[in-house]
Order: structure tokens, then C-alpha cells, then sequence
């Protein structure tokens, strides 16, 4: 991160807030999509994210904290937008699927769907772990550091969801299986 | 079965073929707002001192004094002499008219402030209230509302702070203070004082108060001892802005007054370990404190 953009902007200059959020933009809205499962809800955790990171610009103490600091604002975004969801929308829109992968780790499409509806079983507050630990791929520390958690519950929060999505996939290959035996 | 390590692979495979969008239409539309999305003025003050001058600088500004107090030993012992302006009071306050008050200004970059009469006016919904008080020497201003003590600064164990704020929201957590205060304050004094007393997240007293004539509440705040990783102490906010607990056992004392309409708060804070000489200096520029509406061009 360009801590002197961060200054900057920090100052109020929209051109160098305009250039640091052309810089994390994607990236947020790839993470608030994983979270929230739903691609307008992401875009408008990340929109919310981003005006509220302007706004709140000069309460950062250093500028090199910027990227764990923006982050939660973030994640807090998520859950204003999971909360939403579930006033407004108690019936989930699911994502369309996208092109199955071929390679080894993804092992079936049936896993994908599997691991889709588990995902969604869980709570805004596992989601966001999981994800910032398996897909931004931050240390347990880091995490806990963005969420404003404590390091234990970092582990237990990942230990829960992980526990909830092998079941998830277990399920599926149980079903499979009797499926085959039939 | 699967394995807690072919769970995690699969996963992590799942999340990063997830699929891509541009962020585009959303970059468009916060760019879009930024023009009328006001920053939030920060109120945190930075953990530093004024660096301590250096043995040139020193040199010099002795200098300076011996030639001002030459200037001066010879305005006082030339009988008709000139008199030396600048704020402050004067021998012949009587028989001259008030002195105009400096505009408070930042004064980070230049250290001291001299002493004497300085006006701040520190509401952004009221420009035209006015707040007159008199600086004594040692101190600095962090900005056009903010005075700190040269020397001991603002954090703890021995910094102090007056400042001059506009609050209009509380949080009832402290600890959850990134999204916007979730606490209504109203308009009155004694309503920022109930918002503050209902909180259980913290100890705050309130007492009444008249300060220039104008009635108000006090608020007395003892803030945490102790601080740790899932509230840290640069993200306890009590109200709307800042500022944070500037070291453990901060003690906070607002005095909130209704100024014709407008709500004005008047901050200090310290410590235990702030020096005698310093909490006198809060009080006598608290005294001195005179509040005017100032009638528009």
C-alpha cells in the first residue's frame, strides 16, 4: 500500500483517494462477494466501504495500518449488508454456477453445490473468517487483527466452519455413494 | 471421508475459482459522491511531543530574549516611552482599549504560543459563535480549536488538552466505533449529558453549570485503565470524532453549554501525573473563557 496516498487522501485529496480506490476496488468487492454470496450485495458492501474509508480517512492514526483498518470497514460492510438480507430477503437468490472446474482440487460440480449451500448455513461472522484466511490467505493474526477479535476466536470461528463445510462435503459424497450402490 | 487437509484445499480452490467482476460500476459511483461526501474531522491527537529545540535554536532564542528584554527594560525606564503591542495584558489596560484577540492557529510548526487574549471559533454549524480566552505561556496549538502543553503533550501520565468541540452523536459501544455513532445526541446540553449517562459502557457524572452566562452540564468521564487487542485504545471513541483515551486512566471533563441555539463543548482532559502548574493553566483559560455570537457582515 503507498502510504503517501494514504496521507494524502488522508488530507482530503480526492485524486489520491480516487487512485487508492481504483487500487483495492476489485479486490474488495472479490472478498465481499465470497462473504455475501450474492454479487449486488457485495457491490453495495463494497460502495458503502469505500465512501465510509473516505469519510473516516483522517481517524486512521497510520497511514501503514491502512489496509487492516480498511478491510474491517469492510467486513463491518458485509455484515450491514448481510443484515439486510436477511430483513429484506429471507428467500436467497443463488449465484449462477459458474463453468465447472476440471482440474484436481475441485473435485465434482456436486462438491461446488455443496460447499455453495454450506457456505451459506454459516454466519456472516464465520464467512468472513474463512475467507480472509483461505482466500486472501492472511495469518490467523491478521485476521484477528481486522476483525477486532481476539486470536481464539479467530481459531474457533475457522475451526466451526471448516468442521460445518467438511460435513457439507461428506454429505454429498455419502449420498453419492447410496446412490451408486442403488 | 474427507480430510481437514482435503477440506481446506477444496475450499480454498472453490473460493479462488469463484468467479471475477470488475468493480467498475462501483468505483463510478463513489467517485461520484466523493464531492459531496465531507471527511470526518479527525480529533485523534498524534502520540508525540514538540521536538525539544535544538542547542542553535536555544542560542538564538536567547538571543532574542536578551534584545526583547533590553527593547522592553527600555519602552518601561524611558519615562513617555513607546509601549510594546501584542496581546496580553499591559500596565496601561485601563487607560487602553481591549486588545484584539489573535485568531488561534495551528502552531505545531513554530512551537510556543505566545501568551495573551486568542479567539477560536469552533463550531462548523455556527461559525459565528465566537470563544474568547486568554493562553498563558507553554503552550501550543495543535489546531484552530486545540491547545496542548509544550512539553508534556497530550498523552499520558502527564499530558493535558483544552480544546473546543462540536459533538452530535455518541456511540454506546466504544469499542465498536468504525461505523458511524449509533447514539442520537439531540441539540441541547442537557441532552449530549443524558446520552452520555445512559451508556453503561463507561462512568460519566453530570452536574449543572453556568459558565459567561450561559447554563450548561459538566461531565465528568474516568476512562480505562487498560486496553487490549480487541479494543484497542485508538478505536475507543466516545462520541462522534474523537478524540481516544490518550493513555490509561485518562480523565475526561466536558463542559457543555447552550450558547443561543448552538450547543458548545469545552474539553480537557489529564492524567494523575499532570502537573499542578498545568492543571492551573486549564483552569484559568477556562475562566477566562468569554462566548459571543458575532454579528455577520
Amino acid at each position: 500500500m503507498d502510504t503517501d496516498l494514504v496521507v494524502r487522501a488522508q488530507r482530503g485529496d480526492r485524486e489520491a483517494y480516487a487512485d487508492l480506490a481504483t487500487g483495492i476496488a476489485d479486490r474488495y468487492l472479490a472478498v465481499a462477494r465470497r462473504i455475501l454470496r450474492d454479487l449486488d450485495l457485495a457491490e453495495d458492501a463494497t460502495q458503502q466501504a469505500l465512501l465510509n474509508i473516505w469519510q473516516d480517512l483522517p481517524q486512521l492514526r497510520d497511514p501503514a495500518r491502512f489496509d487492516a483498518w480498511s478491510y474491517r470497514l469492510l467486513v463491518r460492510a458485509c455484515y450491514a449488508e448481510g443484515r439486510r438480507q436477511r430483513r429484506w430477503a429471507p428467500n436467497l437468490r443463488l449465484l449462477p454456477a459458474d463453468e465447472p472446474t476440471h482440474g484436481d482440487d475441485m473435485s465434482s460440480v456436486a462438491d461446488r453445490d455443496q460447499l455453495e449451500s454450506g457456505f451459506r448455513r454459516l454466519s456472516i461472522d464465520h464467512r468472513a473468517v474463512v475467507v480472509l484466511r483461505h482466500y486472501l490467505d492472511l495469518p490467523v493474526e491478521q485476521v484477528a487483527e481486522m476483525l477486532g477479535i481476539p486470536i481464539g476466536t479467530v481459531h474457533s470461528r475457522l475451526h466451526y466452519a471448516m468442521r460445518a463445510l467438511r460435513a457439507a462435503l461428506d454429505a454429498d459424497a455419502r449420498r453419492t455413494t447410496q446412490e451408486a450402490v442403488r | 471421508m474427507s480430510t481437514d487437509r482435503d477440506t481446506t484445499r477444496i475450499v480454498r480452490s472453490w473460493l479462488s475459482d469463484d468467479g471475477y467482476e470488475s468493480a467498475d460500476r462501483v468505483l463510478d459511483a463513489v467517485l461520484g459522491a466523493l464531492d459531496t461526501t465531507p471527511q470526518r474531522r479527525s480529533t485523534w491527537w498524534p502520540a508525540r511531543r514538540l521536538p525539544e529545540m535544538n542547542n542553535t535554536a536555544k542560542l538564538a532564542l536567547g538571543a532574542v530574549a536578551v534584545v526583547v528584554a533590553a527593547l522592553l527594560g527600555i519602552t518601561f525606564l524611558v519615562p513617555g516611552g513607546p509601549s510594546i503591542g501584542g496581546p496580553g495584558p499591559s500596565n496601561e489596560a485601563s487607560l487602553a482599549p481591549e486588545p484584539t484577540p489573535t485568531a488561534l492557529r495551528a502552531s505545531v510548526g513554530e512551537g510556543r504560543l505566545e501568551p495573551g487574549t486568542y479567539v477560536s471559533h469552533p463550531l462548523a454549524s455556527n461559525p459565528l459563535l465566537a470563544v474568547t480566552f486568554t493562553v498563558p505561556d507553554g503552550w501550543y496549538a495543535f489546531d484552530d480549536s486545540t491547545l496542548v502543553p509544550l512539553g508534556e503533550g497530550f498523552e499520558g501520565p502527564d499530558g493535558a488538552v483544552l480544546a473546543f468541540l462540536e459533538i452530535s452523536d455518541v456511540y454506546s459501544d466504544p469499542c465498536e466505533s468504525l461505523g458511524d455513532p449509533d447514539v442520537d445526541a439531540g441539540a441541547t446540553a442537557e441532552d449530549l449529558a443524558d446520552a452520555f449517562s445512559a451508556q453503561p459502557a463507561y462512568e460519566a457524572s453530570v452536574t449543572d453549570l453556568t459558565l459567561d452566562g450561559y447554563s450548561g452540564k459538566q461531565v465528568e468521564f474516568q476512562l480505562p485503565s487498560e486496553f487490549d487487542a480487541s479494543c484497542p485504545r485508538d478505536e475507543y471513541f466516545v462520541f462522534g470524532g474523537g478524540p481516544y483515551p490518550q493513555g490509561p486512566d485518562n480523565r475526561w471533563h466536558l463542559t457543555i453549554l447552550d450558547v443561543d441555539g448552538s450547543r458548545l463543548v469545552i474539553f480537557t482532559h489529564d492524567f494523575a501525573g499532570t502537573p499542578a502548574s498545568r492543571q492551573a493553566d486549564l483552569e484559568s483559560m477556562i475562566a477566562s473563557i468569554e462566548i459571543e455570537i458575532e454579528i455577520e457582515d
